[in-house]
């Protein structure tokens, strides 16, 4: 009788497992279980799918080797559950998949015991953050060096010497095209900057007329003006202790450029209308399009303002130049409106990539990241196709190599590159050597080879 | 003589090399291991670190989780990284230089 009630109990426990696991493995949420020392005891559905990971390569693992947060050494929520000082924790962190991808997650964690009470081991359950974040990124503004998105050796280099920049208090004048990403940069150094936790306040210089610029850099006093019903603070005010922005500085007036020259020089400014000086704390990070100090020649810029803003100068490549993070500028892509807007798209068309590594890009990342989203409007299905894409960009005459009978691949794109080099740059040979780091014969020889004469024989006739 | 860094935690491989703390130095001359000492990296500023990393000179990198910007800042100043191992950071080092060893003994009968 006894043995019987015993199986019973046995069969009962069994059920129960089978229903948990069943339960844990249809929830959204990644759960895993571990041990006293941290080993891993069950890893379920949703935890495979966010750490890329599966439960039979978890299993019996270091829950830090398989995870691979940012407070597995320093912090770690399970351990603190586990060792008694706290109990359910929660906490945003990041995780690092195998793929090196950095995912997002919110953390839970408790101290799991046993019918006595004594603690065992513990449990973790996280939610992935990709989607909420990218969007909360969006809306903040709160980038990191992380989230500028390169494999680019010019890139990679600014990278070193970022540090240095952020830990500094010193002035930084970022040069660079529209949509290379000025502001991603200085949002990135300012959140490397002890400043990190003070406002970052972007203005666009360019957007607006001098007289209503200046009010807003400075702000003014009720009486003013007409209508300066009460105080308003301006830019630099609400910028205190932390940094200021201020993209296109090349449209500023000479006479905005003297009251900023002082604001560098003095650390202080009045506003529009007020006798009383207010001190000023603020970081000026400024960029601009334009070769600053050629206008500085052409008396259109203050010299003395030039040599204080450009204390420190990153230089921007242009997308052309790091055409090599062009797929992985794609893929981040495709990932963000594949969350934006709730879409599955899964592949981008070989043809819709052999297009983009040998477009221009005038408008650079900014323009790319219009073109996906272009073609995520037009795309129905799980790939980006050719029919995707803006009708100029189908338009590019990406066949054209094809027409010339060219069939080993290599060679083909390196046919398509040079043609593309050579429109961009109107057909001069010197300049399209230059760009493409090679010498002119070079350049010449492979016109020859690919039979490009008669295409630009034809462009000088039009 | 080859010069060695691995981030460690708990004298296991660190999970994540941007995130690790203390590293393991370790030299080898021809197949003997001649100098071994660890040492603290407390910034919170991971490109700091990296260049700090990057001072130090290493010949090789043996870590765990490595992250886009570590990897290709490393290749691109010559560090070789053997990525994604775990394990006991001394085994894995006494794994490392058996296997120099070996490498050494075969290159040498060719």
């Amino acid at each position: 009788m006894n043995t019987e009630v015993a199986l019973q109990e046995e069969r009962k426990i069994k059920i129960a497992e089978t229903h948990s696991t069943f339960i844990l493995n249809s929830i959204a949420d990644g759960v895993f279980t571990v041990d006293e020392n941290l080993k891993i005891t069950f890893f379920n559905k949703a935890a495979e799918q966010i750490t890329g990971t599966a439960a039979d390569k978890a299993i019996g693992q270091y829950c830090f080797e398989v995870l691979r947060s940012n407070i597995c050494e320093n912090g770690c929520l399970i351990r603190e559950s586990i060792s008694g000082s706290k109990t359910n924790l929660t906490k945003q962190v990041t995780i690092l998949r195998n793929d090196q991808k950095l995912i997002p997650v919110k953390i839970s964690a408790s101290s799991l015991k046993d019918e006595n009470g004594k603690i065992i081991g513990g449990v973790e359950s996280f939610r992935d953050l990709s989607t909420i974040e990218s969007l909360r990124k969006e809306i903040e503004g709160k980038y990191t060096f992380e989230d500028i998105i390169s494999k680019n050796h010019k890139i990679l280099d600014i990278f070193s010497i970022l540090p240095n920049i952020a830990e500094s208090d010193s002035a930084v004048l970022i040069e660079g095209p529209s949509g290379s990403g000025k502001e991603l940069f200085a949002r990135a150094l300012h959140n490397l900057s002890f400043r990190k936790e003070k406002p970052f306040i972007p203005v666009n210089c360019g957007a607006l007329p001098d007289a209503l610029l200046e009010s807003e850099l400075f702000g003014y006093v009720k009486g003013a003006f007409t209508d300066a019903k009460k105080d308003k603070p301006g830019k630099f005010k609400l910028a205190e202790g932390g940094t200021i922005f201020l993209d296109e500085i090349d449209s500023l007036s000479l006479a905005t450029q003297v009251k900023l020259l002082r604001v560098l020089q003095e650390k202080e400014f009045e506003p529009l209308g007020s006798t009383a000086t207010i001190k000023s704390n603020v970081r000026i990070i400024s960029a601009t399009k334009n070769n600053l100090l050629k206008l500085v020649n052409e008396d259109k810029f203050r010299d003395d303002l030039y040599f204080r803003l450009d204390v420190v100068k990153l230089k921007l490549p242009t997308l052309a130049e790091r055409r090599d993070d062009i797929p992985l500028l794609v893929e981040h892509f495709v990932r963000k409106f594949n969350h934006k807007m709730d879409k599955n798209i899964m592949r981008v068309d070989d043809a819709v990539m052999e297009i983009l590594m040998v477009y221009g890009f005038p408008g650079n990342v900014r323009e790319l990241e219009n073109i996906i989203e272009h073609a995520f409007v037009m795309c129905r299905d799980e790939e980006i196709l050719v029919e995707h894409l803006p009708v100029e960009l189908q338009q590019l005459k990406y066949y054209e190599c094809k027409k010339r009978k060219i069939e080993n691949p290599l060679q083909k794109s390196e046919c398509k590159i040079i043609l593309e080099a050579l429109k961009r740059n109107d057909w001069n040979k010197e300049k399209t050597a230059e760009e493409l780091e090679m010498h002119r014969s070079t350049l010449w020889r492979k016109i020859k080879k690919y039979n490009l004469l008669e295409e630009i024989n034809a462009s000088a006739l039009r | 003589m080859e010069k060695i860094v691995i981030p460690v935690f708990e004298n296991r491989i660190s999970p994540r090399l941007d995130y690790a703390e203390s590293f393991l130095i370790a030299e080898i001359e021809g197949r003997k291991l001649i100098n071994k000492e660890t040492i603290k990296l407390l910034t919170k500023n991971r490109l700091q670190k990296l260049n700090t990393l990057i001072e130090l000179k290493p010949d090789l990198i043996i870590c765990d989780g490595l992250t886009d910007v570590y990897g290709e800042k490393l290749k691109k100043k010559n560090v070789r990284v053997l990525s994604w191992i775990h394990g006991n950071a001394n085994e894995i080092l006494d794994k490392y230089i058996y296997r120099r060893k070996i490498k050494n003994k075969l290159k040498k009968r060719l």
